[in-house]
């Protein structure tokens, strides 16, 4: 990474460097940990992509199962960079969250565009604004998985995703009394896939 | 896993999901020696959970496109691009592990499409060579050995069955209470779809909670039914079914009279191994089966095998699925309800017969569900980022309900499956390449039927209600049929009345492939029946040397023997 400017650094954030990572560097979580904070903002509950960990999420999925998809999460991040140093000055992370909400919604194409099949070898040749597009489109997916997947992922760290939206996690059965109309199902305690897989739902004798 | 030539058998069976499932069943419990093959693996309920990333975003069940893609375009000017079309899971029971299990009968409109509408211009409709009357018993054996959940009585309209359904309904969710509220403020006749499942113990089965993720997920409880917790146990039960799975089969192969001799496949270990069968049947879905026969192509057959007519993979026929949504200011769904089948919860037929004042032909089932889980739950035109978004998945999550149906898809010559000139599996063999349209009745009956819909969500309550417009087919139903359409003249079609190859005369398509024409609801039940009533005549009359055809008259079918 050429462009990082160190002068422009925000705060360390609460999702970043607390697990290490497998592979991003420093810089690249760094930025991806603004891009994602962007995509779900903290405030103002605290429940944002920073709290559940979605820059974890990212990095295991792409230095495992989305592997074919490391080409463009490199070199997006560096174009993203070198954009943003091209037309305000700083990279990425650098900037004020506004002109980062800006700089997104450029290449912000309205739809969620799915991030299968990545197509490696024209990034070099297709021009700045299109790569940062689909790039934007991956991330903005990855983040909403990271967001809401089951904490075995890396995300959702403490179900601050599922808190968000009121559900309990990939439970199998509630009591007759959870079950009853009327119930208040936002009391029912979230429970994650290893808490489940002691219990006993997943014992077959 | 056994390498070379093991000994010839009476059956092999390529695949064992819905159909070849039903095959194994029917034929090891007649006492025929049956060798089932899977590419897939063999996983059982303790392998399951409600993993959304797993299931639905990773590709746990189903082929991973980077080593078996497939490829899509609208029409011959287009070059088809790489595509994840209706890729059914490749597991041991196929698209049974993990599916809604929505299980309608069909109607008996749906096997004379032709005989109601004549020559539709731009279609290419056809009779079934048997009617719902010679079907019934084989829907209802399926219903019965299976276990399904339906009320009856309740769809006014319902054709003749000769038995109830074995299981009650389960209870409606909050959203299907919803729409059953709405329905009878509009005067539509709305009821439970019946469903694959059982909700009291059942041949043995007992479902432990009236919950469990269904759509997409593979369930951990054994309360929902699929292949591989009926019926493949049972035919390993009878000792005469041998289960191969993580076998990819790669063609069929013919001696020199024109019999087909048994099948070649890559075992585990990528191992060439050849099973000799007297008689072979594929079972793999509508759009694989079809590309083993033309992966089958020899000098003797250069356009694949069973394809003198040339009517292979063409009037492919693929349900949409395409809904509207409702936003309410009042919680429509309780988190129990991504449990309690989340795809449904009341629905409908009562648009399902044509009514040509709505200017199109046919109709479908409507259905009730929730809009999906956490990742990848539906409600087109939210946000998708930012404080907007956050709000939307803080606010909609459990206060949107959609009405969703299975578009039907009329017959077309030009729609078809065959195999991409370009494009191979990671084995090197050419993958399927479809090729699509939707007629345009189809487009006028989408838009009629979702504004439909959209006025039923309307009477719910909901503030605000958008549709999906449907362009074009992404194969999202998985539903695969007509790639080998059946009928009396080997001219015209691939298969005759029995399943049964005009060209090769011991080997059989009793999946999806051989449906002249789509229905207007989800097509696995008839499928299973369709592979039941080949698979007895299989063993009845073919097995012991006592082949006969149909005569094609209506009449003197109705009368004809056995099946
Ligand atoms: C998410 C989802 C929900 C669904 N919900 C419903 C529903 O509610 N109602 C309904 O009616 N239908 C539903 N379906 C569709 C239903 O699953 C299919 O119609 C049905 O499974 C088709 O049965 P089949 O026997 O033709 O093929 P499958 O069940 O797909 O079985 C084919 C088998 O063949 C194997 N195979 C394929 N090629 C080869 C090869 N070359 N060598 C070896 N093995 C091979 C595959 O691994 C597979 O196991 C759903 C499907 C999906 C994916």
């Amino acid at each position: 990474m050429t462009n990082h400017s160190p002068g422009s650094a925000s705060p360390p954030a609460a999702g970043v460097n607390l697990d290490g990572f497998m592979f991003f560097n420093a810089t690249e979580a760094r930025t991806l940990d603004a891009m994602t904070a962007r995509i779900v903002p903290s405030e103002p509950d605290g429940l944002g992509a920073r709290e559940a960990g979605v820059v974890t999420y990212l990095d295991h999925a792409v230095a495992g199962y989305f592997r074919e998809l490391q080409s463009i999460y490199r070199v997006g991040l560096q174009r993203l960079d070198s954009y943003c140093l091209a037309k305000a000055g700083a990279v990425f992370a650098g900037l004020s969250v506004s002109r980062q909400d800006e700089i997104l919604r450029e290449f912000d194409t309205g739809i969620g565009v799915s991030a299968a099949g990545a197509d490696t070898e024209r990034l070099e040749a297709d021009s700045v604004e299109p790569i940062l597009t689909r790039f934007f489109a991956i991330v903005r997916e990855h983040t909403i998985q990271g967001m809401f997947c089951d904490p075995i992922y890396g995300g959702n760290r403490d179900f601050v995703g599922w808190k968000l939206i009121g559900f309990p996690g990939a439970q199998w059965e509630y009591t007759e009394e959870q079950m009853r109309p009327g119930f208040d199902a936002t009391t029912i305690p979230i429970l994650s896939l290893a808490d489940l897989q002691r219990s006993r739902v997943f014992r077959h004798d | 896993m056994g390498s070379g030539t093991p000994s010839p058998v009476d059956v092999v069976i390529v695949g064992t999901g819905a159909t070849g499932g039903t095959a194994a069943k029917v034929l090891s419990e007649r006492g025929l020696n049956v060798v089932g093959i899977d590419r897939g693996p063999y996983l059982t309920p303790k392998d399951f959970s409600g993993d959304e990333i797993k299931y639905v975003n990773r590709n746990f069940l189903v082929p991973d496109v980077l080593l078996n893609p497939r490829t899509y375009r609208q029409d011959e000017s287009e070059t088809a691009e790489l595509s994840a079309f209706s890729l059914l899971p490749q597991v041991v029971g196929g698209g049974t592990v993990h599916w809604a299990g929505w299980f309608p009968r069909p109607k008996p409109s749906d096997f004379i499409q032709h005989s109601l509408h004549g020559d539709v211009p731009g279609a290419s409709l056809a009779d079934w060579p048997y009617s719902y009357e010679d079907l019934e018993p084989f829907l209802t054996k399926v219903e019965w050995a299976f276990g399904c959940a339906g009320l009856d009585g309740a769809d006014r309209n319902a054709p003749y069955r000769s038995r109830p359904y074995p299981n009650p309904p389960m209870p409606p969710t909050k959203f299907g209470r919803a729409f059953y509220r709405a329905c009878q403020k509009l005067d539509i006749n709305a009821h439970p779809i019946p469903q694959a499942l059982v909700t009291q113990p059942f041949r043995g089965r007992k479902p432990k909670h009236l919950t469990g993720f269904w759509n997409l997920y593979g369930d951990p409880s054994g309360m929902r039914s699929g292949t591989a917790t009926t019926f493949i146990p049972e035919a390993l039960a009878t000792g005469n079914y041998e289960l191969r799975t993580d076998c990819y089969v790669q063609r069929i192969v013919v001696d020199r009279h024109g019999n087909a001799e048994g099948v070649i496949y890559l075992d585990a270990d990528g191992e060439e191994v050849e099973q000799k069968a007297s008689i072979v049947i594929l079972a793999a879905g509508a759009i694989e089966s079809a590309r083993l026969l033309l992966l089958s192509a020899t000098e003797r057959h250069p356009d694949g095998l069973a394809n003198s007519s040339g009517m292979l993979g063409k009037n492919a026929t693929f349900h949409e699925y395409v809904y509207a949504t409702g936003l309410f200011d009042r919680e429509v769904c309780e988190p129990f309800d991504g449990y309690a089948g989340h795809y449904l919860s009341g629905g409908s037929m009562q648009f399902y017969e044509t009514d040509e004042r709505r200017g199109h032909i046919c109709g479908s089932i409507i259905g009730a569900s929730q809009v999906g889980h956490p990742i990848n739950w539906m409600l087109p035109g939210r946000p998708v980022w930012g404080e907007a978004a956050k709000r939307a998945d803080r606010d909609y999550f459990r206060h949107s309900m959609k009405i969703g149906m299975c578009l039907h898809d009329l017959a077309v010559e030009s729609n078809r499956v065959d195999l991409d000139p370009t494009v191979k599996d990671a084995w090197g063999m050419p993958v399927a390449r479809i090729t699509h349209r939707s007629h345009s009745n189809d487009l006028a009956l989408a838009k009629w039927q979702l504004a439909k819909n959209a006025e039923i969500l309307d009477a719910a309550g909901a503030k605000q209600v958008t549709s999906v417009s449907h362009q074009r087919c992404t194969g999202n139903t998985f539903h695969q049929h007509g790639t080998a359409r059946m009928g009396f003249d080997p001219s015209k079609t691939v298969l005759n009345e029995w399943c049964e190859a005009h060209d090769v005369p011991n080997l059989y398509v009793i999946d999806g492939s051989g449906f002249p024409t789509a229905l207007g609801v989800n097509p696995t039940l008839t499928m299973m029946a369709h592979a039941w009533r080949a698979c007895e005549f299989i063993a009845d009359y073919h097995a012991k040397g006592r082949k006969f055809r149909l005569d094609r008259r209506p009449a003197a079918r109705n009368n004809a023997g056995g099946a």
